[in-house]
């Protein structure tokens, strides 16, 4: 089995995939799960903003790179289920953003998921008034979180992009 | 040995005579299953009619999967992003500075690690913690109360110590849904005659030299009893699934199957060969819609033909308490031409006016369904489980499953405990206990489900369920609800992510035949006082259902 | 300004302008905009393509990528579905189907070293059945089944995860690890379902099986079942396995970027298929050398090989720690019914939890618990040993007159003192005479049909779901040795099935 095998998906994987909903993603899609993320952004908003010494330009950078870090961490950079699903390891090497939804692209959920960090970015280079440091950085974030999310890049594993990150060695 | 524990779990139908069914509500029940007059019979086949008879059983309510007000779903997701949290942080410093205990995680002398990390993320930051719920040991008789052994933890869930004492509670957690669990009465005495006369094992497999008379026989009366042509014993429940479908379908075939099919089926397809598809839980318009596609679109990439379709699904959900509609598949099936497979693992002998399970409960013929796949773990107190079919279906499957050529045939004892016990369902011991046991489950499982939503819970599923799933939500809750039912004397199951959809944590009970009236509003009342305390009541259709009779 | 078109375009802005500010919400809107600009068009054009990109993606539509799905109408996808006609269910029996059907032995009464057929009315002498040390009849254990039964009834009806876990089930547990002498042990419900649950809990997707090709249908099922790379080996050849694990270490080192996937050897101890023994001092050495676990499946082997009857661990006289995971059966010898698996506590504990047999069955009936502890302190005892020693007596008795034959009609593939004996046609002969699957199975039958009728003998052949194996062995009758029979009944025995063979051999020719 070569390496690229790894990724792709073949028959048996993707029947073992079908076979039983894949309750590592499927969550995504039930009530309650989008505001959520808006209170959570709100929680990292208001935890920054509490923080003496912190300005409010800083701490709206501050937020942006916290949430596009964690949920970069999250949907783009762990493979596999956080526990057993008795599928074999048939999601092993899929990240969460390409198990939600079976891999159906431009599904409500993927919509809503991406839209978010593009109106936290425009928000917070708004209130940060342009500073150029804190909207390079806004930038950067955003986009790298944008550019694993692109349906070109479903299983694609692109420079460090998408690739599992093994912090156990 | 918990003193008195014998004579409480020993349930003669004596016992079950002896307590009166009190209030009106049974004799309304009793008006309910008139459907089993014999002229009700001849109008059987047919969907109209078996429409009919399920408006009598389904009076006014439907499952409805009741969704809760969005503080609880809020605050479910926060805490389990904080449990994953703090389970990162643990990971981080575990397998920095404490790598002693995480190293059958880690690689190590040139072995890879045997278990993975992450996938058993969960299971070692979260689950570990209320590890105290799950895997309780017990003694005796599984009956109306359950004996557990006290056992204590002082290094937080990774091991128990035993402190001799037993602890009796009703017990809410065993599939003894006809009470057939005993240690004396009709069936305990079969069972030891079949000692003596037959042993304890047919040492070796049907097709080889361990087929006895006694299988023959029970097959006759299992096939009798659910209506069918033949059928054709398994020893153990879970392989009655997992080694049958291998028989059935192969590269070729497509299975579909319900989203929260048993594992033990999803098993068997998966060695089966054959490609998988899902439908949406008991959803009859995704089901159609995957029909649809399926066919039209043939097996992935050739896009030829299906050699055929089989479709898996199951008669009641032992998690949701739903139970499958029966009447609108059977219609797709006639304009889709697939083959059906219904597992009866929980409904049979536990629903139905005769206890024959979905197609009895529908008052559908039993011929309509290709395969009657059941299971004597649960309504019969038994082990073990049937295929039913016709005969050439069996016959095949004799030479194919994997069961039958290759593992030990059911054992005597087994085999005795179903025939007494179906003996008694059917009737045949001229006693009617079998009847009133039926009769007593039914409506017990109406009285503590309809009671508990009057109160307030969300519960899931039918309300002819003898499973009442009840919704706990929030992550804590899972053991707090636990513990504090125990400590009231009550054995109850939770379940939690991801046995069950990550919101939808539960608690679920399982009505027997051998709990009284007293027993349930027992239950009921510890059910209410915990409910009080950890803020279950949270359901907004309490005064729609104020209304509701049982 | 008066190009009546530059006015037009000022009134039209102006108009458009003011029923924007009507829009609710519109000011904030604008204001954004009006401090956006702050003199940079690039950061203007960087943002609004942001916008237009979240704006686009909104509307894209769903789509599965990399399927060929074809577009089909509604009156396509009707035509299509009544067009399908599926095959039916399964195919009508073929002869010889049916008559291995017809032909299967049920047992009137108890089975035993000497039960009653149905088809005769004949009580014949058993060499067909697992009751290999004669527990069947054993009264005590029979006394302690009806104790049990009155304290437990029979089903423990739930599932060992939640209320199913019984003291006694606890008690086997420790019966089976302290006499193998491992840390840990788990029970399953079933014999057969016990391998491929183990099978699949540790090896994934990614992972290697490197697995004896004599293996039986449980370790073929549970190799499949686990997805993961299956290289088989030749049946009981340390070349061949040797030659394999080379060949995965050269592979594995040409991509040493790759993360260290596990590896297994699987084998059986005492193969059910051929009724040989694994050279497990040879596995273990290659284990140590090329770093794989060993799933040792002694469903056959354990209580019947080693002085003790602790399995092929005794018979090698290596600790059974020193295996991985050790499975076996407790419906064989023991003659109860169920399975386990004998390893280290994290071996274990992960299946508590992952092996899907158990963790979504019922657990095994009380009684049939108790029945394997009784059994396995019986082994424990001189009256074990004596009754192992009775066996392993009975089977070479049986052996040596097999192996006399003059000429010879029957090829052994069991190793001696093995109670699992395989009769087979020589192959020299079968490749001789041409003779096809289907008739060495006839010409088998009859000499099981004709030792039933006409030597009092209850002998089976060895049986196959033969459209899903993958190493199909050749047919063979399997006799099984049992304790309780004495020499002279084997022996006469050996002879008659020896005259049986010899009798169909010649008839056919």
């Amino acid at each position: 089995m070569t390496l690229a095998s790894m990724y792709k998906t073949d028959y048996v994987q993707s029947l073992d995939q079908q076979s039983q909903t894949n309750l590592n993603s499927a969550w995504l899609n039930d009530k309650g799960v989008w505001i959520t993320n808006f209170i959570l952004i709100c929680m990292i908003k208001f935890f920054f903003s509490i923080i003496p010494g912190i300005t409010p330009e800083l701490s709206w950078t501050l937020t942006t790179l916290t949430y596009n870090v964690g949920s970069y961490i999250m949907f783009h950079a762990v493979t596999g289920v956080p526990f057993e699903l008795f599928s074999q390891g048939a999601f092993d090497y899929i990240t969460l953003w390409e198990q939600i939804d079976e891999g159906v692209q431009f599904t409500a959920t993927r919509k809503y998921l991406t839209t978010v960090p593009i109106v936290l970015f425009l928000l917070s280079t708004h209130y940060t008034h342009y500073a150029p440091f804190a909207f390079f950085v806004n930038l950067v974030a955003t986009v790298i979180n944008l550019i694993a999310k692109l349906p070109a890049m479903h299983q694609v594993r692109l420079f460090d992009i998408n690739q599992k990150i093994d912090s156990r060695g | 040995m918990g003193k008195g524990s014998r004579s409480a779990v020993a349930l003669s139908p004596a016992a079950l005579k002896a307590t009166p069914l009190s209030s009106q509500h049974h004799a309304k029940f009793q008006e309910g299953l008139s459907v089993k007059d014999p002229k009700e019979k001849l109008h059987w086949k047919g969907f109209s009619s078996s429409s009919k008879n399920r408006a009598l059983f389904k009076t006014s309510y439907d499952d409805i999967m009741e969704e809760p007000p969005y503080f609880y779903l809020i605050t479910t997701y926060l805490s389990y992003i904080i449990l994953s949290f703090f389970g990162h942080v643990r990971d981080f410093y575990g397998f920095r500075w404490n790598k002693k205990a995480f190293a059958h995680l880690m690689p190590s002398n040139g072995y890879a690690a045997l278990t993975s990390d992450w996938d058993s993320f969960w299971t070692r930051n979260l689950k570990m913690r209320i590890e105290d719920c799950f895997s309780v040991p017990t003694t005796l008789v599984p009956g109306r109360t359950i004996n557990m052994l006290e056992r204590v933890t002082k290094d937080y869930c990774r091991s128990f110590q035993f402190t001799g004492k037993l602890k009796e509670a009703v017990n809410l957690s065993s599939y003894n849904y006809l009470g057939f669990a005993q240690s004396t009465g009709p069936c305990a005495d079969a069972v030891e005659e079949v000692v003596h006369t037959y042993g304890l094992s047919a040492c070796g497999t049907r097709m080889e030299a361990g087929s006895l008379d006694l299988h023959t026989k029970t097959e006759e009366l299992v096939a009798e009893f659910m209506g069918k042509e033949s059928a054709l014993l398994v020893s153990m429940g879970y392989a009655t699934n997992s080694t049958t479908i291998a028989g059935l379908a192969s590269k070729g075939s497509l299975i579909i199957s319900d989203e929260l099919n048993h594992n033990s089926l999803v098993f068997g397809s998966r060695l089966s060969g054959a490609y998988i598809r899902v439908f949406k839980h008991n959803d009859v318009e995704d089901l159609e819609a995957v029909l649809r596609d399926a066919i039209s679109q043939g097996q992935p990439r050739t896009h030829r033909p299906w050699k055929n379709i089989l479709l898996i699904v199951e008669g009641l959900y032992s998690m949701e308490g739903s139970i499958v509609k029966l009447p609108e598949i059977i219609e797709l099936k006639k304009k889709y031409k697939f083959y059906l497979y219904v597992d009866e693992a929980h409904s049979v002998g536990a629903i139905g006016p005769r206890g024959r399970g979905v197609c009895d409960y529908y008052g559908i013929d039993p011929k309509e369904v290709d395969i009657l796949m059941g299971t004597f773990t649960k309504s019969f107190g038994a082990a073990g489980g049937y295929i039913c079919s016709s005969k050439a279906i069996i016959d095949h499957l004799r030479l194919v499953n994997h069961s039958s050529v290759y593992a030990e045939s059911m054992s005597p004892i087994v085999l005795q405990q179903i025939y007494t016990s179906m003996w008694s369902i059917m009737g045949r011991d001229g006693t009617g206990a079998g009847q009133e046991r039926l009769s007593r489950l039914a409506w017990n499982a109406r009285y503590l489900g309809s009671n508990l939503r009057k109160m307030g819970f969300i519960i899931y599923g039918d309300r002819d369920s003898p499973v009442i799933p009840l919704l706990l939500f929030n992550p804590a809750k899972i053991p707090a609800f636990s513990r504090e039912c125990r400590k009231r004397d009550l054995a109850v199951v939770v379940v939690g992510f991801p046995a069950t959809s990550i919101v939808a944590s539960r608690a679920r009970f399982c009505v027997s035949a051998s709990h009284t009236k007293e027993d349930l509003d027992f239950v009921l009342r510890v059910v209410s006082e915990v409910g009080d305390i950890l803020g279950l009541k949270m359901s907004s259709r309490k005064a729609l259902e104020m209304g509701m009779d049982v | 300004m008066d190009n009546p078109v530059l006015s037009a375009i000022n009134t039209t802005f102006a108009t458009v302008a003011s029923a924007v500010q009507t829009v609710p919400g519109s000011a904030i809107a604008i204001d954004y905009i009006k401090n956006s600009y702050q003199n940079d068009p690039f950061r203007v054009v960087l943002e609004l393509g942001l916008a237009i990109y979240a704006v686009k993606y909104m509307l894209s539509k769903k789509y599965r990528i990399d399927q060929n799905h074809v577009q089909l109408t509604e009156k396509e996808i009707d035509e299509l579905v009544a067009e399908w006609q599926p095959e039916p269910l399964v195919q009508p029996l073929s002869d010889i189907q049916r008559m291995e059907l017809d032909k299967t032995q049920v047992i009137v009464g108890a089975q035993g070293p000497k039960p009653k057929v149905l088809s005769s009315g004949k009580t014949l002498l058993n060499l067909a059945s697992a009751n290999y040390l004669g527990y069947i009849t054993n009264e005590d254990i029979k006394q302690k089944a009806i104790e049990t039964l009155h304290n437990y009834g029979v089903g423990s009806c739930g599932p060992p995860g939640f209320y199913g876990t019984l003291d006694v089930h606890i008690e086997l547990e420790k019966d089976i690890a302290r006499f193998l002498g491992v840390e840990s042990t788990i029970i399953y419900a079933q014999g057969f379902s016990t391998i491929a649950s183990v099978v699949s809990a540790f090896s994934k997707r990614g992972d290697i099986i490197v697995a004896d090709d004599g293996c039986s249908f449980a370790v073929l099922k549970g190799t499949q079942i686990s997805r993961s790379t299956i290289k088989w080996f030749k049946h009981n050849d340390m070349a061949d396995l040797e030659r394999v694990l080379e060949s995965i270490r050269v592979e594995t080192q040409a991509h040493k970027k790759r993360p260290l996937t596990r590896r297994f050897i699987v084998t059986e101890g005492l193969f059910q298929n051929y009724g040989d023994i694994a050279p497990l001092d040879k596995i273990m050495e290659l284990k140590h050398k090329y770093k794989y676990r060993v799933i040792l499946d002694e469903s056959n082997s354990f209580g019947l090989l080693g002085k003790t009857g602790r399995g092929l661990t005794e018979v090698f006289n290596i600790p059974a720690k020193e295996i991985d995971m050790i499975v076996g059966s407790m419906a064989n010898t023991l003659s109860a019914a169920g399975g386990f698996c004998a390893g280290p506590k994290e071996v274990v504990d992960h299946q508590r939890l992952s092996g899907q047999a158990f963790v979504f069955s019922a657990s095994i009936p009380a009684m049939l618990t108790v029945c394997a502890s009784e059994a396995i302190k019986i082994l424990s005892t001189p009256q074990g040993e004596s009754l192992l020693k009775t066996l392993h007596e009975n089977a070479s008795v049986f052996r040596n007159v097999i192996l006399t034959a003059v000429p010879q009609w029957i090829e052994l593939s069991s190793d001696a003192g093995s109670p699992i004996l395989h009769l087979r046609f020589p192959s020299s002969l079968v490749a001789s005479q041409q003779m096809s699957r289907d008739d060495e199975k006839l010409l088998l039958q009859e000499i099981v049909d004709e030792a039933a009728i006409k030597d009092g003998l209850l002998i089976t052949r060895a049986k196959y779901v033969e459209s899903q194996e993958l190493h199909l062995p050749r047919p063979s009758i399997r006799i099984s040795i049992c304790a309780s029979h004495n020499k002279k009944e084997v022996e006469k025995a050996a002879q008659a099935i020896k005259a049986a063979f010899g009798k169909a051999l010649s008839r056919r020719k």
